[in-house]
């Protein structure tokens, strides 16, 4: 393996570590650095849609609240 | 609707591996054929990947809706369904529901209407999902799971029917009269034991008559069939694989074809194995098998599997004109088959 491939394999395990955030399971090794790329990028953007998901649900349920009380429910809530 | 059979890329992996796959990308919302290329890394790690991922897809939001949860204990219930039918929705109903104390989730999920209940166990977190579901009142598991067969929520039921109370098992099977429905669930479930507490508790002649649907039907749902023989242990294989043996000649010829249209005879010898010696010897001289590329298909697994010995014997059933003809198949593919009189002594009980 090139030390480039050897660098960009690197960068994939971080940012699938970084998705899964944890250390991924070991046996990932029989993947290509390209493959590698393309999982990390998989958990990533899994990851960011369900968080766009839950964020558009709860700003649609805050839609209901009184507009008084939006802003302490967004702050309980993280919005 | 996920089932076995709705990719061609996913073809060439295991039925394990298959699984998998579609549950994966089930949980990332992508395709399953777009992800065929995992298909490099083996089931259990494919599923410790989907493990990983949705701790860190629920757990991400766990803070937020810990206070929705706190809150929600000060509302009477009567109240909180209504807000959590008109307000909350589905989504995050299912992401509080985990976090509120059992009894009481179950108390509201009661009195939730149906779809909406339905749609909020599809969004379940299944880790905070054992406690809830395993609690919930036969009725009610009954009525979510007729609904979810009706969506063609297989991969939800799959892990909805490892989480339910074992008495709860029979009921269900009983209200999905659909028998290719309840191949779909079973290919999708999470463990091999709960497998064996389903094939248990479907009466005899239901079980007959799944097997026979899926002799008889696609090589897809054959493949679901074979997960699921394959998967379980011991007596219980032994009476599918009797079930399986015992079948009419025409639904045995579907199961020669759609094995060999699958790949799969690795899976099947070790289930023709498991029949009695009449059985065995009814199946492997079937007209149908006695096809030069099928037969060297067959030559080809018994190489790969792990313990070959139980499916040499195998050949000791043979015709002697079918024995020739095999050996004949072998040597051109450059391979000998072990006489099975040498291997007899070594297997226990033979």
């Amino acid at each position: 393996m090139s030390s480039a491939a050897g660098g960009s394999r690197e960068a994939s395990l971080a940012a699938l570590r970084s998705a899964l955030d944890r250390t991924p399971p070991a046996g990932l090794d029989v993947l290509e650095p390209a493959e590698l790329a393309r999982l990390a990028a998989l958990m990533t953007a899994a990851k960011q849609r369900q968080k766009a998901q839950v964020d558009a649900a709860l700003t649609e349920s805050l839609s209901h609240i009184p507009l008084l009380l939006r802003g302490a429910v967004r702050k309980i809530l993280d919005l | 609707m996920a089932t076995v059979g709705t990719t061609a890329e996913l073809t060439g992996l295991s039925l394990a591996q298959r699984a998998e796959i579609i549950k994966l990308a089930r949980l990332c919302r992508v395709d399953d054929a777009s992800l065929a290329w995992l298909g490099k890394l083996d089931a259990p790690l494919i599923r410790a990947l989907r493990e990983q991922a949705t701790a860190a897809m629920f757990d991400a939001d766990r803070k937020r809706f810990h206070n929705m949860a706190t809150a929600s204990r000060l509302l009477p219930i009567p109240i909180l369904v209504l807000i959590i039918e008109k307000v909350i929705g589905p989504l995050i109903c299912a992401r509080v529901c985990g976090l509120v104390p059992a009894a009481r989730a179950i108390e509201i999920a009661e009195k939730l209407k149906l779809p909406f209940l339905v749609d909020a166990c599809i969004e379940l977190d299944p880790r905070s999902a054992e406690a809830l579901i395993a609690g919930f009142p036969k009725h009610l598991i009954v009525a979510i799971a007729r609904e979810l067969a009706k969506r063609g929520e297989y991969v939800t039921m799959g892990r909805f029917i490892d989480l339910i109370a074992l008495d709860a098992i029979r009921p269900v099977v009983d209200a999905i009269s659909d028998d290719a429905k309840l191949l779909h669930i079973a290919f999708f479930a999470e463990s091999t034991e709960r497998l064996g507490d389903i094939v248990e508790r479907i009466p005899p002649q239901r079980l007959s008559d799944v097997v026979l649907h899926a002799a008889t039907g696609s090589s897809e749902l054959w493949a679901e069939a074979l997960a699921l023989i394959s998967g379980i242990d011991g007596a219980l294989q032994q009476k599918l694989a009797t079930i399986t043996g015992e079948l009419p000649e025409a639904a045995l010829n579907n199961i020669v074809r759609n094995t060999q249209a699958i790949g799969r005879w690795d899976v099947l010898l070790p289930i023709v194995a498991r029949m009695t010696p009449a059985l065995q010897k009814r199946v492997i001289n079937l007209p149908v098998i006695q096809d030069n590329a099928i037969l060297a298909d067959i030559i080809r697994a018994v190489f790969r599997l792990a313990d070959i010995r139980p499916v040499i014997l195998l050949l000791a059933h043979l015709d002697p004109e079918a024995r020739a003809k095999l050996d004949s198949v072998a040597r051109q593919l450059g391979l000998s088959l072990p006489d099975p009189a040498l291997l007899a002594p070594l297997i226990d009980g033979r």
